[in-house]
């Protein structure tokens, strides 16, 4: 979705509480979020002319049941999967189809219900354990561990400075009554944690969690009849990895180069954005996605995060609402989470987490092999 | 011997010998890939020859996992690397016969046969491992 022509508003958004509902179905999760969603555009289901629904894990059909709870219109609902980014992706279709002017207002609807513990990422299509799972390689803290370890080598990043991520993380955490985990933790509390893989601790993982997020997107036109001060999802683009000839590479996709594109679009740079979210589904995620945004120089994401750059207060506030890390990461909906801060954020209606002045605010979302970049101005 | 994957490596004649990767070398600009792949991804030409990566490379990171994900016939804790080979190929690969604190980035590895398990007919099931040279 380019900002050329038509602007797109976040009319409305909504969450249910991250956390463990074991009593609750995932249709509880997404009517709760998107109630709070149409509350907060002020519309009715009656005027939502398309549902998607990003999700994982979730059945099939899980967006259906969802949109099926808030009444029986007839309008057309899509099931999305991009990984963890599943319900950004989903929200970039919605905003391309209304600036397509198919549809006036779509609602995106994210959510899951996980189990407790490491993903189990090892089995085959077939459901057997694949070469990658019997060997012990599909291990996704593995993953970033293996980027932080590679930037420890190249540029002397240290390990506390992938655990103060955590510890930042957990203080945002705790003042946002939708998080998981609204406590704080000690950097000696994150890195005396138990190992999970080096330099990665227990405490520096996301947990896994049950929970929905919800975004009413319309047109600048429909958004008139509703609010007088929209907020806009002025560009949303995604990207799989890009193959460099003679370069080992380590990465979901090519962040750096997807955020240069959509700067370019949004006619914004790196200096222009107030607030961010980015993918801490690890601690590394953030110390890599801050150089690679452009908030500070490649190398330096370590010292940046170190020195609280990425505080409330500092100077590139990052996953005020806690992030994936304290927020939680219910997979499906963590994407509408992040639009749901950032529109909070760039409304003035953060309360606590309030950053000063916010005017454009940026989204890093990471799924397995694909990503999404966003930007949302006033 | 049974690979514990067939396909992607080649098992020695005798149980002290080496395994050799499988990988793909395109005939029009020379990448190289593993595991094989039939489209070129840096020139797009279709059709890549199957070729014998070599048996040695350098760490070019790692992590030392302290837990064992599901499923996995690896005991924790256990070193993972990628593994970068001349042909400028990333191997995923554990590390054997190492002290896990004394992996580091740019450490020089050769490929090793390990026996992962035995299947039901009492075949040893063997895999690729890299260890310090």
């Amino acid at each position: 979705m380019a900002n050329d022509g038509t602007r797109v508003v976040v009319l409305g958004v909504g969450l249910h509480p991250f956390g463990r509902f074991p009593e609750k179905s995932t249709s509880d999760l997404g009517r709760t979020a998107a109630l709070e969603a149409m509350k907060d555009a002020g519309v009715s289901y009656r005027d939502i002319q398309a549902g998607f629904c990003g999700r994982v894990v979730a059945s099939t059909g899980v967006g259906l049941n969802i949109f099926e709870e808030l009444g029986s219109t007839g309008i057309p609902v899509t099931n999305v999967e991009l990984a963890c980014a599943s319900s950004s992706r989903a929200a970039e279709l919605a905003a391309t189809a209304i600036k397509a002017g198919v549809y006036d207002m779509c609602m995106v609807v994210g959510v899951e219900k996980m189990q407790r513990g490491m993903l189990d990422l090892g089995r085959s299509s077939g459901g057997g354990m694949s070469f990658a799972g019997a060997m012990g390689m599909a291990l996704l803290p593995g993953e970033y561990a293996m980027q932080a370890r590679r930037h420890m080598a190249l540029y002397g990043s240290k390990p506390e400075h992938f655990a103060q991520v955590s510890v930042k993380s957990h203080r945002n955490g705790c003042l946002n009554p939708y998080a998981q985990y609204q406590v704080q933790l000690s950097l000696e509390e994150v890195m005396n944690s138990r190992m999970i893989a080096d330099p990665i601790t227990l405490y520096q993982c996301c947990p896994t969690s049950d929970g929905a997020s919800a975004v009413i997107l319309c047109s600048e036109e429909a958004a008139r009849r509703y609010t007088t001060k929209p907020v806009y999802l002025t560009v949303s683009m995604g990207a799989t990895p890009i193959y460099t000839p003679g370069e080992v590479q380590l990465s979901e996709g090519p962040t750096a180069w997807l955020a240069r594109k959509v700067y370019e679009k949004a006619g914004l740079g790196p200096e222009d954005v107030d607030v961010a979210q980015c993918h801490d589904a690890f601690t590394p995620g953030e110390v890599l996605t801050v150089e690679k945004l452009g908030f500070c120089k490649e190398g330096e994401g370590g010292v940046f995060v170190w020195e609280g750059n990425t505080e409330i207060t500092g100077k590139k506030p990052m996953n005020t609402d806690g992030g994936l890390l304290s927020r939680g990461h219910p997979m499906g909906a963590t994407g509408g989470a992040m639009i749901t801060e950032i529109v909070r954020q760039l409304r003035g209606q953060a309360g606590p987490r309030q950053v000063a002045n916010a005017k454009v605010g940026m989204i890093h979302n990471a799924g397995v092999g694909g990503i999404q970049v966003s930007i949302l101005t006033t | 011997m049974v690979p514990l994957r067939g396909g992607i490596f080649r098992i020695p004649e005798t149980a002290d010998g080496k395994p050799v990767l499988l990988g793909s070398r395109c005939p029009e600009c020379g990448a190289h890939y593993f595991p094989q792949r039939y489209i070129c991804i840096a020139c797009g030409h279709e059709g890549l020859d199957q070729v014998e990566l070599s048996g040695r490379g350098k760490v070019w990171t790692y992590t030392i996992a302290g837990q064992t994900p599901p499923g996995s016939l690896i005991e924790a804790p256990y070193a993972l690397a990628v593994v970068e080979l001349p042909e400028k190929v990333a191997i995923r690969s554990i590390l054997t016969d190492v002290d896990v604190d004394a992996v580091r980035v740019g450490m020089d590895v050769e490929i090793k046969l390990v026996k992962m398990k035995e299947d039901d007919d009492g075949n040893d099931v063997v895999s690729y491992m890299f260890r310090p040279v």
